[in-house]
């Protein structure tokens, strides 16, 4: 006889943890809660010792149709929360109003103001550090964590651009909280050798403790069976062996890239359903300076620019948010080793429906990503590069820069299952809850209408709050 | 005509696909494995010939950074093979801007983990004082950075 729950939700990283986090507060003390985790609980320790985030190989997973880019999620318990770097800014107003502020891209069903509590209680949970006064967007009450030190270098950028540039927001501790030591910039952030970055691991796991909720790891979600246009149960696997639990809700919070898989394998199809594949084009600059030295920070990313971000060009060409970096990268002339300082310019990308995932033809096992490249509007803005960086390096003396080609490794994976207020457009609503079924949800960064350049987590983790209280 | 043009295209773009194949395989399996230290060595007495190090701390380096770099990135450590006989021999590919811009990234990239390993930065980075190899700080797991400011 299948098990029966109050909710499933499958996976474990921000989305489903954020959202777990709330309806463990609503819901009553009899309710059940099934969590289906494909991966294992690789720990800390056991990710430093192997030098890895997982013990999964999720590549056994993908069928990549374009080699010239690779798309990175790590499987496991706290999933991505484990590799990424920290960064936690929010999203800018007119990053959801796309569309009505530039005449580009998409507008989102929801506004800033909408997000602005849940942003501010995640930044809570997770004890975000960043400016103690002035933020690029606006913002009720001051980051939890005072702000991390500067390098030289970005006191220069703060001199020429106070109003644009700002310490980064990040989730890497400036000082001791309860589970995290504070952060002393090692620079090797994807496996934080102090653990200093907040993880679901380190701050979330009691949630999984819980005796309402039981983990079930190894778990792949397979299917999920509809009845009466309601999701009824979903298949998963366990052991080599398929399973069934039925459940009142169903909260699908895997990532852009199997979110759509388990819809597509349901035959929930929709002409959306896997379109608007999308990630950040990020390119970095090298700078040799002339005279001041770097690498003072007290964290690995310092320094957050919004000068290539807001603005009218911002109708024709991508936003950019500009990352200056702490990582030491020395140079080798006598005297002028840390005369260096890296870039990152953080590119936002214009959904193409023709990025996208589908079942792969060969197993239908695993995915198949169909990635085109980004959009000529990113490409127009990677273009003028050089010409930003001519007025932007004016605030500091350098001897030269370099620009390096574009990354092509996208971790930060966007579209697929866009929320919209239009049902023949969009997959979910405003509140995540799916246009044709009533109790199934869709969390992740799968739902941005569009893909701005500020880093997603944050943003990830308010949405599930929100859908988690609109139930 | 046509045809046998094609035919000759097709012939030649084979043979010359088929050499380039082979010999780039022959290159990339004979050098992935090769011991890395001569390429160390080179990088590090030639960009920082002003530092006084011995060959004893040049080695243990090499070691400590071959053993991270398999464990922690194969692609590096494939390419940081693969760049060996560049950077040791072949002074004819320095014409070729990219490679120059490649190998400057990899010399610097062996230069900052050799000194942020060392008591360079400790000693006020004077380069008049013998630099003394610590330990390779990418397995130094609690290593703070040497240069911040907290």
């Amino acid at each position: 006889m299948p098990k029966r729950y109050d909710i499933i939700i499958v996976g474990t990283s921000f989305a489903s943890s954020f959202f777990l986090l709330r309806v463990l507060q609503k819901l009553d003390h009899n309710s059940r809660i099934l969590v289906l985790e494909r991966g294992d609980v690789d720990s800390h320790e056991w990710q430093i010792d192997n030098f890895s985030n997982s013990s999964f190989d999720e590549k056994t997973l993908i069928d990549n149709t374009n080699e010239t880019s690779s798309w990175l999620s790590h499987i496991g318990f706290g999933g991505t929360s484990n590799s990424w770097w920290g960064s936690a800014p929010r999203l800018m107003p007119s990053d959801f109003r796309l569309n009505s502020q530039y005449g580009v891209g998409t507008d989102w069903p929801i506004d800033y103001l909408d997000l602005e509590p849940y942003y501010q209680e995640v930044e809570q949970i997770m004890q975000v550090s960043g400016a103690a006064k002035k933020s690029p967007y606006p913002k009720q009450i001051a980051y939890p964590q005072p702000p991390h030190k500067f390098t030289d270098p970005d006191r220069y950028f703060k001199s020429a651009f106070p109003h644009h540039f700002f310490p980064q927001p990040c989730a890497r501790a400036r000082t001791r909280t309860a589970n995290r030591a504070p952060c002393c910039a090692t620079g090797k952030c994807q496996l934080c050798p102090v653990n200093a970055k907040f993880t679901v691991q380190n701050e979330l796991a009691h949630l999984y403790k819980d005796p309402r909720v039981t983990l079930q790891l190894q778990s792949a979600a397979k299917k999920i069976n509809f009845k009466n246009g309601l999701a009824e149960s979903i298949i998963y696997s366990h052991n080599n062996r398929n399973h069934t639990a039925h459940g009142d809700l169903i909260i699908l919070g895997a990532n852009a890239l199997f979110n759509p898989q388990i819809l597509l394998l349901s035959d929930a199809h929709h002409a959306a359903l896997g379109k608007n594949l999308s990630s950040q084009v990020s390119i970095k600059v090298s700078v040799d300076l002339d005279g001041i030295d770097n690498f003072q920070g007290s964290t690995s990313i310092t320094g957050h620019g919004y000068m290539l971000y807001d603005g009218p060009h911002r109708s024709r060409r991508a936003a950019a948010l500009i990352e200056t970096s702490n990582i030491p990268t020395l140079r080798t002339e006598t005297g002028k080793w840390r005369q260096r300082l890296m870039m990152n310019f953080i590119y936002e990308d214009l959904p193409n429906p023709r990025n996208r995932i589908k079942i792969s033809r060969q197993n239908p096992n695993k995915i198949a990503i169909h990635y085109q490249g980004h959009s000529d509007y990113t490409q127009k803005a990677i273009d003028e590069l050089p010409g930003d960086l001519d007025k932007i390096l004016t605030a500091l003396p350098i001897e030269s820069y370099s620009i390096s080609p574009v990354n092509q490794v996208h971790t930060q994976i966007h579209g697929t299952t866009r929320m919209g207020i239009d049902p023949s457009t969009s997959i979910v609503d405003k509140n995540l809850r799916h246009h044709q079924y009533d109790n199934l949800y869709i969390l992740g960064s799968g739902v941005f209408p569009s893909c701005p350049p500020a880093h997603p987590a944050l943003t990830v983790s308010a949405l599930s709050l929100r859908a988690a209280d609109s139930i | 005509m046509t045809t046998s043009k094609n035919r000759r295209q097709f012939i030649f773009t084979g043979l010359g696909l088929s050499t380039a194949s082979l010999f780039g395989g022959w290159w990339f399996f004979k050098v992935r494995n090769r011991d890395i230290h001569p390429t160390i060595n080179a990088i590090i007495r030639q960009e920082l010939h002003y530092l006084q190090i011995t060959d004893e701390d040049l080695k243990k380096f090499s070691e400590e950074l071959k053993n991270a770099m398999l464990l922690s990135d194969l692609t590096l450590a494939s390419w940081s093979g693969l760049l060996a006989p560049i950077y040791g021999n072949s002074k004819l590919l320095d014409y070729f801007s990219s490679t120059q811009g490649l190998k400057k990234q990899f010399a610097e990239y062996i230069c900052t983990e050799f000194l942020l390993s060392s008591d360079f930065f400790q000693n006020g980075a004077n380069t008049k004082k013998p630099v003394r190899y610590l330990k390779y700080y990418y397995l130094n797991l609690d290593a703070c950075n040497p240069l911040a400011r907290f």
